[in-house]
Parts: C-alpha cells; sequence; structure tokens
C-alpha cells in the first residue's frame, strides 16, 4: 500500500489579477501532521480549499492514498475522506454539539424515519471519548462553547465522516497557552490512529512542537518541504518571507519617564467582568496588558472606549475626568479601539478600502459641515496607505478581499486618521503572518515614538515582552501586578496571569 | 477568469439589460407602447413607486425595512387633504409631509430605542396607519379640494407632468444625499456593518431614525401627489404600495441585509414595475394576470442577480 495520504501535483490556481498557486507539488505522508506556512496570501489556504473541493484548480493533480482523486466541489473532498476545519467555524450556534456533528446526515431509525438522538448522542460520546483530552457536555448549545471547544467539535465532526485526513486552518489563533496544548495532544492522539493531518499555523514554536514535516509557501510557490528536525526557527522565517529577519521584535524605541500622563482608569469595575482596575497611560508608552482569554481585559478595553458601561470607576484623560458612555464621545477625547475581531467591530468589510479608512475621521475632519471632501478624502486615504504601506488593488476594492495583515492595516490607518492621542490595541496581530506582525510592531513604535499612548493587549506573552515598556497582567478580572518587560519571562506573566482570586 | 468578468458584468448591468429587453418585448407587441406619450404616461406611474422606492433605499441600505409605507401614505395624504380644507393649499401639503415624517421618525425609534426588528415595527405601524386613516376619513373619500392643488400631480411643466420633474429632483436630491454627505457613508456603514459603524464614533441610532423619516417623508410626499391626482383622498390609497417600492429596490439589486447597493438601481427597478403595469395593460392582460407576471419577474431577476454573485 501507498504511504503517501495525499499528493499535490503542479497545481495551479489563480484569480482575477493575480496567481495563486503556480505548480505546488507537496507529498504528504500517511500519519503525519504536516504544516504548511508561509505569509498571508502564499497561497495556504487556497490550496487546503482546493484539497477539499472549495475551491476549483485551473491545473494539476491531486492523488488521495496513490489514487488519482476527482476533486470538484465540496461534497468531494468528504467523499476522499479529508475534512478542512476552517478559522471561522462552520457550525449552528442554535444546535447542539451532537446535533451539530450529524447535522444533514442525521441517523434515522424505524421505517418512518424519525431521527434517532438516542444513537446520534451515543455515537457522539464515543468520538469525544476518543478525543479524551477535551471533557465536553454534548447537550451544549455551541453558541454557550469556547473557541477551543468548537474546535473540537469540528474535529468530532470530521471523525465521523470517517476523514483520514484532517486540514487545520490556523486552528490556534484564538486558543490559549493551554487550550492548544490540550489541542495539540489531541492531534497526537489522531496520528497515533494514523490520522493525516494537515497544519496551517502561524505560530513558528508550534510547529516545531507539533508537526513532522513542514512546507514552506511564498507567493503561490513552494519554497521548500522538509522535515522539522532538519531546519531550524530562522530558516523558516527567511523562507516564508524570502528575507532575513534577524529579530523578530524590532528594537524598543525609548519612553521618557517624565512623560505626561494622557490617561488614568481609577478603579473601574463592572460585575461579573472586571474589578477595581486602575493604572496610567503616559504619552509615548507602549503599556502592555497581558492575560489569557477570559481575564477581562477586553471588557476593559470596550470600557474605556465607551461600548460596555461601567458600574464604578473613574476615567481621566489628560487629567480631567471624563464620562466616555459612546464611542462618538471617546473618539472626540482621542481614543481610538483595534478591537480584537476586526471582522466584527473594526470594520464593514462589504464596503471599500476607502470607505473603511475614512469613516471615523468624516465627522471632524474630512467632511464639511454635512458634505464629504472627497479630494481630501482621496489625499489623506492615500497618505494612510503609503505610512502603512498597506497594499490592495485599488481604493474601490472591498475590505473583504485583502489578505488578514491588509485588513489590519486598514484598522489600524482609519483611526491614525483621527490623529488619536490614545491607541488601545487588542490582539493587533491575531490571524496575520510573521511578516506582516513585524510591520505591526513596528507601526506601534513609531506611533509611540510619536506622543501616543498605547495600550497593547495581547495573549501572546512573546510579544508583549518583545514590544510593551511596561506589563500590567489581569486574571479573572482583576490586575494581579505589574512587570518589568526587561527582567521577566513568559513563565512569570503565565504565573500571574493564571492566578486566581484570593478572597 | 472571463467567466468571472461575464458574471460580474450580468450583477451589474443584467437590471439594466432586463429593463431594455422589457422595453424592446413591449415595442415589438404593441406598437402604442414606445411612443413619447405613452413613455411620459409610464414615467408619471412610475413616479410613484419611485419616490416610495428613494425612501425604502435608504432603510434597506441601513438594513432595514419599511412595510408602513403604503398606510402611512393614505393617512398623510387624508390628514393632509383634511388640512387643506381648512387651512389652504400650502398649510395641506406641509401637514402631509410633516405626518409622514413624523411616523417614519416614530418607526425609527420603536425600532433603535425598544429593540423591536423593523419588519414588526413597520408591520404595525401598517395596521396603526391604515387604521388612523379609516378613523379620520370614517372610510369615505375626502374630496372638495382646491384646484390649484391639482398642480402637484396633475400639472405639467412645458410638456412633462410635474410627478416627472418631481421624480427627477427627489431622486438627484437623494443621490447626492447618498454618495456627498456623510450621512450617506454613515447609511451604508450602519447596513454593512453595525458594530463597526458604531465603534468608528457613528450614532446608528440616529442613522437608521433618519433612513426611516427620509422614508416616512416620502411616503408623506407620494401621499399628497395621489391625491392631487385623484382630486381626493382615498382611504385604501397605497394599499400593496410597499410590495411594489420594496420589489423595486431589490430588482435594483439592493442587498435586503443592507449596506450594499445603488440609487439607480432602484430607479431602474421602479421603471421596470411601472412598464411591466403599463405594457401589460396595452397587450389586454387582466390585472389577475399581471399580478402573477410581477411576481415572476422579480424571481427571474432576484435569481439572475445572485446567479452573477457566486
Amino acid at each position: 500500500m501507498n504511504d503517501l495520504a495525499l499528493e499535490f501535483i503542479n497545481i495551479s490556481k489563480s484569480f482575477p489579477g493575480v496567481q495563486a498557486l503556480k505548480e505546488v507539488s507537496i507529498k504528504i505522508k500517511r500519519a503525519d501532521v504536516h504544516a504548511i506556512v508561509g505569509e498571508n496570501g502564499a497561497g495556504k489556504s487556497t490550496l487546503m480549499k482546493i484539497a477539499v473541493g472549495e475551491l476549483l484548480r485551473d491545473s494539476g493533480i491531486i492523488k488521495v492514498f496513490g489514487q488519482e482523486a476527482q476533486i470538484n466541489s465540496p461534497s468531494d473532498g468528504y467523499r476522499y475522506g479529508i475534512s478542512l476545519i476552517h478559522q471561522e467555524f462552520s457550525l449552528v450556534p442554535t444546535l447542539d454539539v451532537a446535533q451539530n456533528i450529524f447535522l444533514g446526515r442525521e441517523l434515522t431509525s424505524g421505517h418512518l424515519s424519525f431521527m434517532d438522538s438516542k444513537l446520534m448522542y451515543k455515537q457522539t460520546e464515543e468520538i469525544l471519548d476518543s478525543l479524551k483530552i477535551f471533557h465536553l457536555d454534548f447537550h451544549l448549545k455551541i453558541g454557550d462553547l469556547t473557541v477551543a471547544q468548537k474546535q473540537v467539535v469540528e474535529i468530532a465532526k470530521a471523525l465521523s465522516l470517517n476523514s483520514k485526513i484532517i486540514i487545520m486552518d490556523e486552528p490556534t489563533a484564538a486558543l490559549t497557552l493551554e487550550e492548544t496544548s490540550r489541542l495539540f495532544e489531541v492531534v497526537r492522539g489522531l496520528k497515533a490512529k494514523g490520522v493525516t493531518t494537515l497544519f496551517i499555523s502561524h505560530r513558528l514554536e508550534e510547529i516545531f512542537e507539533i508537526a513532522d514535516k513542514v512546507s514552506i509557501l511564498r507567493d503561490g510557490e513552494l519554497i521548500l518541504t522538509k522535515p522539522v528536525a532538519q531546519i531550524n526557527r530562522n530558516q523558516v522565517i527567511n523562507n516564508m518571507v524570502g528575507r532575513s529577519l534577524d529579530f523578530v521584535f524590532p528594537p524598543k524605541v525609548k519612553h521618557k519617564k517624565e512623560a505626561k500622563v494622557v490617561l488614568e482608569v481609577k478603579k473601574i469595575n463592572k460585575e461579573r467582568q472586571f474589578s477595581d482596575v486602575s493604572f496610567q497611560l503616559k504619552e509615548g508608552e507602549i503599556l502592555g496588558l497581558a492575560g489569557l482569554v477570559g481575564s477581562g481585559l477586553s471588557e476593559v478595553a470596550l470600557a474605556i472606549f465607551g461600548l460596555n458601561r461601567l458600574d464604578t470607576g473613574e476615567i481621566y484623560i489628560k487629567g480631567e475626568k471624563v464620562d466616555v458612555n459612546s464611542p462618538f464621545k471617546a473618539i472626540k477625547h482621542g481614543l481610538a479601539l483595534l478591537p480584537e475581531d476586526r471582522r466584527k467591530l473594526g470594520l464593514v468589510i462589504i464596503r471599500s478600502v476607502l470607505e473603511n479608512l475614512t469613516l471615523p475621521a468624516l465627522y471632524r475632519d474630512i467632511a464639511r459641515k454635512y458634505f464629504i471632501d472627497l479630494k481630501r478624502e482621496l489625499l489623506l486615504a492615500k497618505e494612510a496607505q503609503k505610512e502603512l504601506s498597506i497594499s490592495f488593488a485599488s481604493f474601490s476594492q472591498k475590505v473583504e478581499s485583502l489578505s488578514g495583515g491588509n485588513q489590519q492595516k486598514v484598522v489600524v490607518g482609519k483611526w491614525l486618521l483621527t490623529r488619536p492621542k490614545i491607541l488601545i490595541m487588542n490582539e493587533p496581530t491575531r490571524g496575520i503572518d510573521v511578516g506582516a506582525k513585524l510591520e505591526i510592531y513596528n507601526i506601534i513604535n513609531t506611533l509611540a515614538q510619536r506622543g501616543i499612548g498605547i495600550i497593547f493587549i495581547s495573549s501572546e506573552f512573546t510579544e508583549i515582552l518583545g514590544i510593551a515598556h511596561r506589563v500590567l497582567v489581569m486574571s479573572e478580572g482583576r490586575i494581579t501586578t505589574e512587570l518589568d518587560p526587561e527582567s521577566s519571562t513568559e513563565e512569570d506573566i503565565l504565573k500571574f496571569a493564571t492566578r486566581k482570586k484570593v478572597s | 477568469m472571463k467567466n468571472l468578468q461575464f458574471k460580474d458584468m450580468i450583477r451589474r448591468y443584467g437590471i439594466l439589460i432586463g429593463f431594455i429587453g422589457l422595453i424592446i418585448a413591449f415595442s415589438i407587441l404593441s406598437e402604442r407602447f414606445f411612443t413619447i406619450s405613452n413613455m411620459l404616461i409610464v414615467m408619471r406611474q412610475t413616479s410613484i413607486v419611485a419616490f416610495l422606492a428613494v425612501g425604502m433605499s435608504f432603510v434597506i441600505l441601513g438594513a432595514g425595512i419599511d412595510l408602513s409605507v403604503g398606510s402611512v401614505l393614505a393617512f398623510s395624504g387624508a390628514v393632509g387633504a383634511g388640512a387643506m380644507q381648512n387651512g389652504g393649499v400650502f398649510l395641506g401639503v406641509l401637514t402631509g409631509l410633516a405626518l409622514g415624517t413624523a411616523l417614519g421618525v416614530f418607526n425609527g425609534i420603536v425600532i433603535t430605542k425598544l429593540k423591536i426588528p423593523a419588519f414588526i415595527a413597520t408591520l404595525a405601524m401598517m395596521a396603526i396607519a391604515r387604521g388612523g386613516t379609516l378613523v379620520y376619513t370614517d372610510g369615505r373619500p375626502i374630496t372638495g379640494l382646491p384646484s390649484s392643488f391639482g398642480f402637484l400631480g396633475r400639472g405639467y411643466i412645458g410638456n412633462v407632468p410635474f410627478p416627472i420633474l418631481l421624480m427627477l429632483i427627489i431622486f438627484i436630491l437623494a443621490y447626492i444625499f447618498l454618495k456627498l454627505t456623510r450621512f450617506g457613508r454613515y447609511v451604508y456603514a450602519t447596513g454593512g456593518n453595525i458594530n463597526a459603524a458604531r465603534a468608528s464614533g457613528i450614532k446608528v441610532d440616529n442613522v437608521i431614525i433618519s433612513t426611516f423619516a427620509i422614508s416616512g417623508f416620502l411616503s408623506g410626499l407620494t401621499g399628497m401627489v395621489l391625491a392631487s391626482r385623484l382630486n381626493s383622498a382615498q382611504p385604501t390609497a397605497g394599499m400593496g404600495y410597499e410590495l411594489d417600492a420594496i420589489a423595486a429596490v431589490v430588482l435594483g439589486g439592493t442587498s435586503l441585509f443592507g449596506g450594499e447597493g445603488e440609487l439607480w438601481g432602484t430607479l431602474i427597478g421602479a421603471f421596470i414595475m411601472g412598464i411591466l403595469n403599463n405594457g401589460l395593460n396595452m397587450l389586454n392582460v387582466s390585472s389577475f394576470y399581471q399580478q402573477v407576471v410581477k411576481g415572476i419577474v422579480i424571481l427571474i431577476a432576484v435569481t439572475v442577480a445572485q446567479s452573477g454573485k457566486k
């Protein structure tokens, strides 16, 4: 029998104006964990979608277990035992775990073919048991699950379809460290069962932890495929970006201790979200807020920006007490928020790059009274594009067609045009590739140098340490410590980020 | 790639092609169809749906829906006509417009502040305003309107019926509103992603209330034009017009999910509805069958538009 699970032979695919894949050939061994890496737009997701039939290749051959496969529509992927787990889940939030797993192919019994819920729950239990690591109540509705749990449901669904090849598109993007390590145990379990896993990730550490082999794509071309043991981190990065990145983190800009305080948060409280949160932010300072998912950091960010009403507490901007009860007021006071979920809160993805870039600045700057100064609008948008080197074909292009990194830059750009004094960035590098991350770090440094106070929220502790001047750690809605990033490690942060409430 | 461009063309201009095709078909089937006098008649008929459809466009672009336009039209027309009997043409028209706008604002407030879905809120308004009309008129037409009021619906400037000019003015104003002002951008952004719009500092409640106010205002205007044309305010005026208005907007390619669509599409959509009415009449198709044909045309148009999307 053939020991290759999946073989891509000279796969090409083009979209209008872009050659997304150029004669890509990769061999994937049975029961391997095979990582696919590359910058955004390198063609990873395109290749994976082609593998399951969600996209149609222009040319090339796909072989599954040695046989040439006719994969031309999404159902073909399932037919050949290949499942793709998307970054955005394809689960129905109002149905429970078992109902989701058997959605569209519900088990029936009797002559009248009524649904056999009992059998479905039983089988669900068996599958979930085989994944052991995650304890999951299969009666829970998907909407009540964490991202990690949803991930597991997707995997369970793939297994119930008897998938022999499971493709995960950035499965860890929204997971905490602990959840990630549990997911990896699941992946190892799959491997032991002979299931082949294709794994897309931007976090290189993970690839070295979990993968057997790695394939690097750049600009639609396969650069190399190698066993992970024969390559190191820097080589991977160099091959991904096609240039040498000696430092993942750019050198920190100096911050003057005597700088003026721009934002002061005094004992703010919100029931069940956070309590007694106090801190100061100075001009040009990058303040890191570290915490795991559910620590209350996002809620604090929303509260400062007027999207989450405080129960008690005070907020001062430049020494003046302010009542920010809407983003409208927040922006007036010079605040800006780069949200955690840019598609939900950051962008109107069905509208153009131009409209997104200038949306918040229309009110005070671009529009004179009621009419939009179209010339000025384009001028400012071009400035933002140049400054942040956002790449897109045209200003009238819809934002949804941009890569993750460029979308994020559009969000940064739209706030820069409001000339903020305080910029809150919640997970600004989530789901974007190494090269774009570096660019975002550089942008953050430049903005800090310009005197903007920056609150940098992240659950990736390496980047917090690499970027921030000062780090506050939050756990269960409280600030548990302040750390100096120069003398602290990831483990230090983790210790305080997992500290339980002491009553 | 070529295929994609073709599909894109269909999606973008399919409605225009259908519109021209419809004109050609009717021209072949009836020689009286494509004449200047008949085209003016078509345009005058269309103007009624077009007023409502322009307002509906604002609402739908903002991800709402307004089922109350037909009833609000009747109510504003009746109350405006009533005010006119005592207070003269100017006061009457003003009253009609003000009432329409007020009912629109009320819709908007119910939707944004009481958080009732637009479908339900305007369904309720549809019943309230229709009932209000019947109460106000006691179920009888209001007649005896000043003769100068007839200009609004029946007047001419040169050879062109005044409602047609009014339609053009409304369309141009609406276009300017939507494309050149901050407010227009806000409508698109709010309809496209209300959360992101709010987080960009847009007062989304005000935007939504404004779109309903515009729809209400234009319903009031339609009510006055219709009353002028019939020289009376009919309690049953505008029955079912909300569907024609929504159909025109959807035919014009505007997404019912909000945030996407163009005003010129709405205008063409309204014209397609008008041409269908007129052309089928000329071909002596019974009004019962006309309904069926209209429904089928909507289905075909939307199907074509969607097939271009994927």
